[in-house]
């Protein structure tokens, strides 16, 4: 923002009349101290670069300056200064001063008497500490006596606009003028460092992007401002002078892209004016393009590129700020008021460097104070930002509390409709609880109905047999007592003939008739009839007594108490009550072994053996064939445990049947013959005597049940 | 022989049979048999008017063998005595075994078929 128009200098210069060379020394006295000699040197442009200073010398080229502050912006030519000092003061030790920092090199020579010179060479190419004297801006010492003149020769080269404002000064005066010189800038760096550290102290408390880039801005702007005052290459990089080239164009790219991408994060200019923000895209591809022509070593190429961006961008961030302050966006404001104050600072620097302001301390001082008051205002526009994000936050926590309230509003109202809802379904779910437990208490009466029924039917079964098992025997008993009265009849008959037979009575006669009866009921005959008869109903009687003892042994059905007996005896009594189902095609193979008692519920293991070999006997019938059928019942002892098994050559079982055995009403048998809980039942019984059951069975070979029961049980 | 009317009475269950002869011997000649095949000896040998079976017998039931006189022995009355009132074997002795009269054996100690037999006969 230095320069501008860096040309029209150079038009300047060139355009005007030559002069020829002719003395004009500088007359020094404590007056002229504080003026620029611009108009007291002479100028010689050497493009070449090549020229040294015996060329120099004797040049006739050499050209009287007409500006206090002679400009040439970019050139690459060497520039060469030619001017007279007179010495009228007591003190022979005068300062030279160029107040130009970023002048890449400077050497100054000096006249001896003798025709030899003294050279000086100070610059941002020699290392900072190789100076004399430790000040940014360069300093040479002249020394002239009283009344003496001498004639000194500066070469001057930059790659930076080169304007030469040149100084003739008193020691004394000098170091006053650098006192105040750092003194204003010590001033500045304070204001940008504590704005600096506050603006960056609230980025880590609120984490608001645009702080961030307000501190690289303004630690940007600060840089490069000291940059321009040579501080910074004495400060902080003073051992790299090539560094020191570059610093500038780089510091003044950072400050364009961060004065812009701060502007646009604090404006919001995506939102605002999208169609505008567009265009600083445009501006970041030049500061790119400068960047790397930094990087790549084209100096002036890149100053030029971004000095001619610098002043319409800069107008164009006013104008954007305007328009968006226009659309009534508060920050806007503040930034335009302190953008435009910023751009009066370079307005009045770039005046002074047209040379219509003078070159004086003020001038020197705006761009900086500009920079400091934008600075501060910038500040002050962020903090009210603050105000703005606190109000815009106040609004949405108020929208929020507002919501939250409507939601707690809805939770309660859904809440009561929950209540609601889980009071029906609890209601809902009593009843069906209810319902369950009447359904299960049904069920429960229908398991011991069916249990009963089962029982009834085993029951039902037994009295069957029983009835014709004694029907058999009693009927004989029963039929044989008409004949045997008979038969006894005719033998009392047969005594009483005797009986009649009186003393006086022909014998031979009466023994003839009973003779005669005797061969009529055929007496031997008669007389084996009635033994036969009588042990018919032996017999009979015989059999019934069994029937009755096994049922009494079977009738254990229902005893509740476990006993110690001998299972053989179930065994036996069940297949008594059986036996008239047993067909006679059907050889029945006892087998009953030397077993212990055992404790057990007889009634209830009897239970087990009928039904067991209930089925036997049925799938034996369902065989149906002519063959003989076997059904062998076996106990022994093995271990511990007493062991019968029931073995058959009947119909067997599927895979299908065997896995369903146990299942309550899964029967085989048609509808109406069986109650499909008899296997059921032995299971249950089983599993009460802590027993265990394994069948064996393959279809149309037969099946083997087999129960195995501990010698001591605890049922 | 006699003129007494014959009759073969055939059941496995000897007890039965003794009863039986001892209470028809007097007005019928009574023959017996324990099965099938004494039944067809007896047969062969005697000139039997009425055969009676018990139905339930091993190998051979009371049917079977009734059907099996039915050819040789045309003429003879044939009677089944059963336990059961099972109307299959009702129907099968009446179609198989052309049986003239069927009776009931279980009616109680008090009314033995002997005497249902006397009405019978």
């Amino acid at each position: 923002m230095r320069n501008f128009k860096a040309f029209f200098y150079l038009l300047l210069v060139l355009s005007f009349p030559f002069k020829a060379i002719c003395d004009n020394p500088i007359i020094f006295s404590e007056k002229e101290q504080n003026n620029y000699i611009g108009k007291y040197v002479w100028i010689l442009k050497d493009t070449s670069c090549k020229m040294d200073i015996n060329e120099v010398q004797h040049s006739g080229k050499f050209e009287l300056s007409n500006q206090d502050v002679p400009r040439f912006g970019f050139t690459k030519a060497a520039i060469w200064v030619k001017f007279q000092v007179k010495n009228t003061l007591e003190r022979r030790h005068l300062m030279l001063e160029l107040d130009a920092p970023l002048i890449d090199e400077a050497e100054l020579f000096t006249l001896n008497e003798d025709g030899s010179f003294i050279t000086a060479i100070i610059g941002q190419n020699v290392p900072f500490f190789s100076r004399k004297y430790d000040n940014p801006n360069y300093l040479f010492d002249l020394y002239i006596e009283k009344g003496d003149l001498k004639t000194y020769f500066i070469r001057i080269k930059s790659y930076d606009q080169i304007e030469i404002p040149l100084k003739v000064t008193t020691t004394i005066h000098t170091f006053s003028s650098v006192i105040t010189n750092n003194f204003m800038l010590g001033i500045y760096c304070g204001i940008m460092l504590i704005m600096i550290f506050y603006n960056l102290f609230i980025y880590f408390s609120i984490k608001d992007k645009s702080y961030l880039y307000y501190v690289i801005y303004i630690l940007s702007v600060m840089l490069t401002q000291t940059t321009f005052q040579g501080f910074t290459f004495k400060y902080l990089w003073p051992n790299y002078p090539k560094f020191e080239v570059q610093s500038i164009l780089l510091l003044s790219i950072l400050v364009g892209y961060a004065s812009v991408e701060f502007l646009r994060i604090f404006l919001n200019t995506k939102k605002h004016t999208p169609k505008l923000d567009k265009v600083f895209l445009v501006a970041y591809l030049f500061y790119f393009i400068a960047a790397i022509l930094v990087v790549i070593g084209f100096y002036q190429l890149s100053w030029v590129l971004i000095l001619s961006i610098v002043s319409p961008l800069s107008m164009y961030m006013l104008f954007v700020g305007i328009r968006i302050a226009g659309m009534g966006y508060r920050p806007a404001i503040f930034f335009s008021v302190s953008w435009s104050i910023f751009l009066v600072g370079v307005f009045i620097y770039a005046m002074k460097d047209f040379g219509i302001l003078p070159y004086n301390n003020f001038t020197v001082y705006t761009m900086p104070v500009g920079s400091a008051i934008e600075t501060v205002l910038l500040s002050f526009a962020l903090a009210d930002r603050i105000n703005i994000l606190k109000k815009e936050k106040e609004e949405s926590q108020t929208v929020m509390v507002l919501a939250l309230q409507e939601n707690e509003k809805l939770i309660k109202e859904q809440n009561i409709m929950l209540e609601q809802k889980v009071t029906e379904r609890t209601i809902e779910l009593k009843e069906t609880n209810n319902q369950l437990s009447v359904t299960l208490t049904n069920l429960k009466d229908a398991q011991t109905q069916l249990i009963n029924a089962e029982k009834m039917a085993s029951l039902g079964q037994l009295t069957a047999g029983i009835a014709h098992e004694i029907n058999n025997p009693i009927n004989f008993v029963s039929a044989n007592l008409k004949p045997l009265k008979m038969d006894i009849s005719d033998i009392i008959k047969l005594v009483k003939k005797y009986e009649e037979i009186k003393p006086s009575d022909a014998i031979a006669d009466k023994l003839k008739e009973i003779d005669l009866y005797r061969k009529e009921i055929d007496l031997e005959y008669t007389t084996k009839e009635i033994e036969m008869l009588i042990s018919g109903i032996e017999d009979g009687a015989k059999r019934t007594t069994e029937i009755v003892a096994g049922l009494k042994n079977f009738s254990r059905l229902d005893e509740s108490e476990s006993k110690e007996v001998n299972i053989n005896e179930g065994i036996e009594s069940t297949l008594t009550l059986l036996k008239y189902s047993i067909s006679k095609n059907i050889e029945v193979t006892k087998d009953l072994g030397n077993i212990p008692m055992i404790e057990c519920l007889p009634g209830k293991l009897n239970q087990v053996f009928m039904n067991v070999l209930s089925n036997a006997l049925y799938a034996l019938e369902q065989k149906k064939t002519d063959e003989k059928q076997k059904l062998i019942i076996r106990s022994y002892v093995e271990g511990e445990h007493v062991c019968v098994s029931f073995e058959d050559t009947g119909i067997g079982m599927t895979k299908e049947t065997r896995e369903k055995i146990f299942e309550p009403f899964f029967t085989t048998k048609d509808v109406g013959e069986g109650t499909g809980l008899g296997m059921s039942i032995v299971f249950k019984i089983i599993e009460t005597h802590h027993a265990k059951i394994e069948i064996d069975s393959v279809p149309n070979k037969g099946t083997k049940i087999l129960l195995i029961l501990n010698k001591k049980i605890d049922v | 022989m006699t003129d007494k009317t014959s009759i073969l009475y055939v059941d496995d269950e000897e007890n039965n049979l003794n009863s039986f002869r001892a209470q028809f011997r007097k007005q019928y000649e009574v023959f017996t048999a324990v099965n099938a095949k004494d039944a067809f000896r007896v047969l062969e040998k005697n000139k039997i008017h009425i055969i009676i079976s018990d139905q339930r017998m091993p190998q051979t039931t009371g049917v079977e063998f009734l059907e099996k006189t039915i050819e040789k022995y045309p003429d003879s009355m044939r009677l089944l005595i059963t336990a059961y009132a099972d109307i299959d074997i009702v129907i099968e002795a009446i179609n198989r075994g052309q049986i003239n009269k069927f009776i009931q054996k279980n009616l109680g100690i008090g009314k033995n078929y002997h005497w249902q037999l006397k009405i019978v006969l």
